[in-house]
C-alpha cells in the first residue's frame, strides 16, 4: 500500500490550471440517468469523432455482470466484480454533474500475468465540452487522468497493487481517432502490451491493449497527489 | 413462454441485485416475439438461439460489439430512467468514511 492508495481525487483540472471540486460515487439508476438525460445527447450528437456515440451504460453494465458471472459459474476463473463509477462535478445550483465515468472489472486477470488479479478498464468516458458547457460547468475539464485513477485506486483498495489493464478502443474507419486514442493513453503515463504476449486466453493482442503495474501505477497515483 | 420464464428465472438466480431489470427486459423481448398466434416451437427456439448468442460473448468480444455500435442492436433499449437532481453534497463519496 502507499500512502495515495485508495484515495479518490477531491478535484479536476482545467486546461487553464484552475481546479473543480469533484465527487466519485458508485452508478445508481438514478444517476446513470442524469448521464443519459444530460450527458449521452451531447455525445450522441457531438460533432467531433466519439467511440461512446452508442454505448448503453446500463446495458454495459449487465452484460458484464452477467458473463463474469457465468464465467465464474462454470469455473473458467474467479468472477470478477464489475462496477460502474462516476465522476460528479457541483453545478452552480449545488447540484451533481456527472463528468465522466468508467466501467471496471474487479479482479479480472491482468494482462501481463494472467495468474495476478488486476482491474480492467472497459468503458471509459468524459463528457464532451458541450455538455459540459450546457451545465455550466468548465468545458476545458482535463478527465482522462482522473478516470484512469478511478480504476487505479479502485485496485489499490482492492489489493491488487494499482495493476490496471485495458484497451484502446478501435474504429475500422477513423484511423486518426485510433492514433489520438493510443496517444492519449501512452502520453499519460500507460504502457502498451509487448506484441510478443496475448492479452487473454484466445485473444490477440492488437497493439492496442496498455497497462499499469506496481511501479507504473504508483508513479501515476503519485502525478495526481496534488488533487486528492 | 415457459422457456421465457425459465430464463427470466435463471437470471433472477444469476445476478441478484436490486434494480436490476435484465430479466424482464428479456420478458419483454420475447413478449415482442411472441405473439397469441404466434407462439409455436420455431418462435421459441429462434428466441433462445439469440439469447445464447448474447450469453456466448465474451467480455472483449461485448467490448468490442459496444465499440463498433452494434451491442444496442441486441437488446430492447433501456426504458428512459428518472433524471432527477441529485445535490453534490448528498452524493455518496465512494469508499469514503461515512
Amino acid at each position: 500500500m502507499t500512502p495515495t492508495a485508495g484515495r479518490f481525487l477531491r478535484h479536476a483540472e482545467t486546461a487553464r490550471k484552475t481546479q473543480l471540486p469533484i465527487r466519485i460515487a458508485e452508478a445508481t439508476p438514478q444517476t446513470l440517468a442524469l448521464w443519459d438525460g444530460y450527458v449521452q445527447p451531447h455525445v450522441r450528437d457531438a460533432r467531433e469523432f466519439r467511440f461512446d456515440r452508442k454505448w448503453q451504460w446500463a446495458a454495459l453494465l449487465k452484460f458484464h455482470q452477467v458473463q463474469e458471472t457465468i464465467i465464474g459459474l462454470a469455473g473458467a476463473r474467479r468472477a470478477a466484480d464489475v462496477r460502474l463509477l462516476q465522476a460528479f462535478a457541483e453545478r452552480a445550483d449545488g447540484t451533481a454533474f456527472p463528468v465522466g465515468q468508467v466501467l471496471l472489472a474487479c479482479g479480472f486477470p491482468f494482462i501481463r500475468d494472467w495468474d495476478t488479479p488486476s482491474v480492467f478498464l472497459w468503458y471509459l468516458a468524459a463528457a464532451p465540452r458541450q455538455a459540459l458547457h450546457a451545465a455550466g460547468l468548465p468545458p476545458d475539464l482535463k478527465l482522462m487522468r482522473p478516470l484512469v485513477d478511478i480504476a487505479v485506486q479502485e485496485s489499490y483498495a482492492n489489493g491488487f497493487e494499482g495493476r490496471v489493464g485495458l484497451h484502446a478502443a478501435r474504429s475500422r474507419w477513423n484511423l486518426a481517432a485510433n492514433r489520438d486514442l493510443y496517444n492519449r493513453y501512452r502520453h499519460i503515463g500507460l504502457a502498451p502490451l509487448p506484441g510478443g504476449l496475448r492479452a487473454s486466453v484466445g485473444r490477440r493482442n492488437d497493439r492496442r491493449y496498455f497497462y499499469l503495474d506496481a511501479p507504473l501505477a504508483l508513479d501515476f497515483a503519485r502525478r495526481l497527489d496534488y488533487l486528492r | 413462454m415457459a422457456a421465457i420464464t425459465h430464463v427470466r428465472n435463471q437470471h433472477a438466480a444469476l445476478t441478484p441485485g436490486s434494480g436490476d431489470d435484465l430479466g424482464e427486459r428479456l420478458a419483454a423481448l420475447a413478449a415482442d416475439l411472441f405473439s397469441a398466434d404466434a407462439a409455436t416451437r420455431a418462435v421459441e427456439r429462434a428466441f433462445l438461439e439469440r439469447l445464447l448468442r448474447i450469453l456466448a460473448l465474451t467480455p472483449h468480444e461485448v467490448h468490442d460489439l459496444a465499440v463498433a455500435g452494434r451491442l444496442s442492436g441486441m437488446l430492447p433499449p433501456d426504458p428512459p430512467g428518472n433524471a432527477t437532481p441529485v445535490r453534490f453534497s448528498d452524493i455518496p463519496g465512494w469508499r469514503e468514511p461515512k
